[in-house]
């Protein structure tokens, strides 16, 4: 698991009080991640990474793991 | 676990926080959720009564995440589990769903609550009115004090009916606080509990006192972190608050409907009623309309002071209301009374109204208000039709249908709401083929309406006035066909 993968569950964590593990990243289950906690999450990550992400992490989301590779793409990070 | 309507008033009054959301059915039809919610810190307190009283009794911090609206009425499951570093966490679910997670600390244990308190602040006097904010007066760095006093005995009377009896009271009043602090202060009115972190110490200075100051502002979503302080008598609350302040959105006016549709007078003598049309992309066409010099007749159920605010913009010569369950084929009988009283030729139908919209699960458990959910949006189409379709004249009266792009690109979570308007659509045109009417089925993009004005609701959404515009120009240039599919573009 890369650290841009764990930054992002810790920050799934705190942001749902869920406790997760690596297996979550590829999980489709949204049960607890509706739109006001994706905006917390996204704002957890920034605040951790230092930058805005694009609008576009904000709309859209399938899983945790997409969301990584999401990031990673708009922040060159990996 | 259900909370009642009477236990929702009942921690209104005790707490303070009389947000309209919770209280005012009209004003929360107008919301996302279409109906009043619980307050996320009465569903804590339920959630609390889950534990031991041991453990309530060495409660030294709470934090909560709100995922989904909690509706009065509605059963709810609590589970609660043992979490690291001592502390217990409790779930509450909802057809299969958590809604809300609450983290329960005592001394010693991994806490994730402030205990920092802040810094004094200029004086407010508390008013019994949700305040209201603009997002543009919001800023980090704003702080005020002013003076809270919950119902203390009231509280206390709650939590007996909520088998919550053993919460102590500083727990109680702490709860409370954060709630009137988010529901009433800030962001206040239109504003979001998401979540909170909650600790409790023995501070007792500055009695009845709150402390609070805007630590950051998300600009694009509405987002607002918070930091407070609470002292009362017996103890002290600290916490970090996070909401959301969902902008209002405004009505059509024929500006702003004009700067997308040049006004024009082919409708002139035309009558077409529009179903849904205080709100949303349905004002927005019964707008349209109006500036085309047709008289719309304006059939709502709940939203009067926006339906009011639409006659004011375009006339009450060009918008007549009329309010009526848009399901009921009696209130919408009367509709069609008046029309003939009138003696007004009708010329079209445009079908906007839908139930408010909620994302699902794929648990068994959610499969029985997902069924809700396309029988109340069919019967918002087939009542009106088959009430109002004999004033229509064949083979020049229309079917406007409000359908949507997301047939074309279903997204997750909203299965029922795809097979919904998949089932509109198939139902208005098999209706036009039998009454030889035209329909067109207009597959809007996302708009920023009241049904998704949530964090993310208008980032990518387009104007409902925009899809108007070319519903009308579609309308005013429909061919002979019986149904036409149109998709307007998002920009």
């Amino acid at each position: 698991m890369t650290d841009l993968a764990g930054m992002v569950l810790s920050a799934f964590e705190e942001a749902t009080g869920e406790a997760v593990d690596e297996d979550r990243l590829a999980s489709d289950d949204p049960a607890m991640w509706d739109s006001i906690t994706h905006v917390y999450l996204v704002h957890l990550i920034e605040r951790r990474l230092g930058v805005q992400l694009p609008e576009e992490v904000l709309t859209g989301r399938a899983n945790l793991g997409e969301l990584v590779a999401t990031v990673a793409s708009a922040t060159g990070l990996g | 676990m259900r909370l009642e309507p009477g236990l929702v008033r009942a921690f209104a009054e005790a707490s303070g926080d009389r947000n309209p959301l919770h209280l005012d059915a009209e004003y929360a039809r107008s919301s996302t959720f279409g109906r009043p919610i619980v307050h996320g810190a009465l569903l804590a307190i339920s959630a609390l009564a889950t534990l031991p009283r041991e453990r309530l009794s060495t409660l030294s911090s709470v934090s909560a995440s709100f995922t989904a609206p909690v509706f009065p009425g509605v059963d709810y499951s609590l589970h609660s589990v043992a979490a690291a570093g001592g502390s217990i966490t409790v779930a509450a679910q909802a057809e299969g769903s958590v809604v809300a997670r609450f983290r329960c600390t005592a001394p010693g244990a991994d806490a994730d609550a402030p205990t920092e308190s802040v810094p004094g602040a200029v004086g407010r006097a508390p008013s019994r009115e949700a305040a209201v904010w603009r997002p543009a007066e919001l800023s980090a760095g704003l702080r005020w004090e002013e003076s809270y006093l919950p119902a203390g005995q009231a509280l206390r009377d709650l939590s007996v009916v909520l088998g919550a009896e053993a919460v102590p009271d500083r727990v109680l009043r702490g709860l409370a606080w954060v709630s009137w602090l988010s529901g009433m202060r800030m962001p206040g009115r239109d504003g979001l509990l998401a979540g909170f972190a909650l600790s409790f110490s023995g501070e007792t200075s500055g009695a009845g006192r709150s402390r609070v100051q805007v630590d950051e502002v998300d600009t694009r979503t509405g987002a607002v972190w918070l930091a407070g302080h609470y002292t009362a008598g017996d103890g002290s609350a600290s916490a970090s608050v996070r909401a959301l302040l969902r902008s209002p959105l405004p009505s059509p006016t024929p500006e702003s409907v004009g700067r997308h549709l040049e006004a024009g007078g082919r409708l002139a003598g035309h009558h077409v009623v529009v179903v849904g049309g205080s709100r949303g992309w349905g004002a927005a066409m019964a707008g349209a309309l109006a500036t085309q010099q047709a008289t719309v007749w304006v059939m709502y159920s709940g939203a009067h002071r926006q339906a009011a605010q639409l006659r004011a913009s375009f006339g009450s010569g060009r918008i007549r209301l009329h309010r009526c369950d848009a399901a009921s084929p009696a209130e919408v009988g009367q509709l069609a009374q008046r029309l003939r009283q009138e003696d007004a030729s009708l010329s079209a139908v445009v079908l906007a109204a839908a139930p408010p919209l909620r994302t699902t699960t794929a648990q068994p458990e959610a499969v029985p208000s997902q069924l809700d959910f396309i029988r109340a949006s069919v019967a918002l189409v087939a009542t009106p039709l088959a009430v109002l379709a004999p004033l229509l004249r064949p083979r020049e009266g229309c079917l406007v249908v409000a359908s949507s792009a997301a047939l074309d690109d279903p997204p997750p979570r909203l299965g029922h709401y795809v097979a919904a308007k998949a089932a509109v659509e198939g139902y208005a045109s098999s209706f036009a083929a039998e009454h030889r009417l035209r329909a067109l089925l207009v597959r809007a993009p996302k708009m920023r309406t009241d049904m998704v004005n949530g964090p993310t609701g208008s980032i990518g959404a387009a104007p409902p006035e925009r899809v108007a515009a070319a519903a009308t120009r579609a309308l005013l240039t429909l061919g002979d066909a019986e149904v036409t599919l149109l998709r307007p573009p998002c920009q």
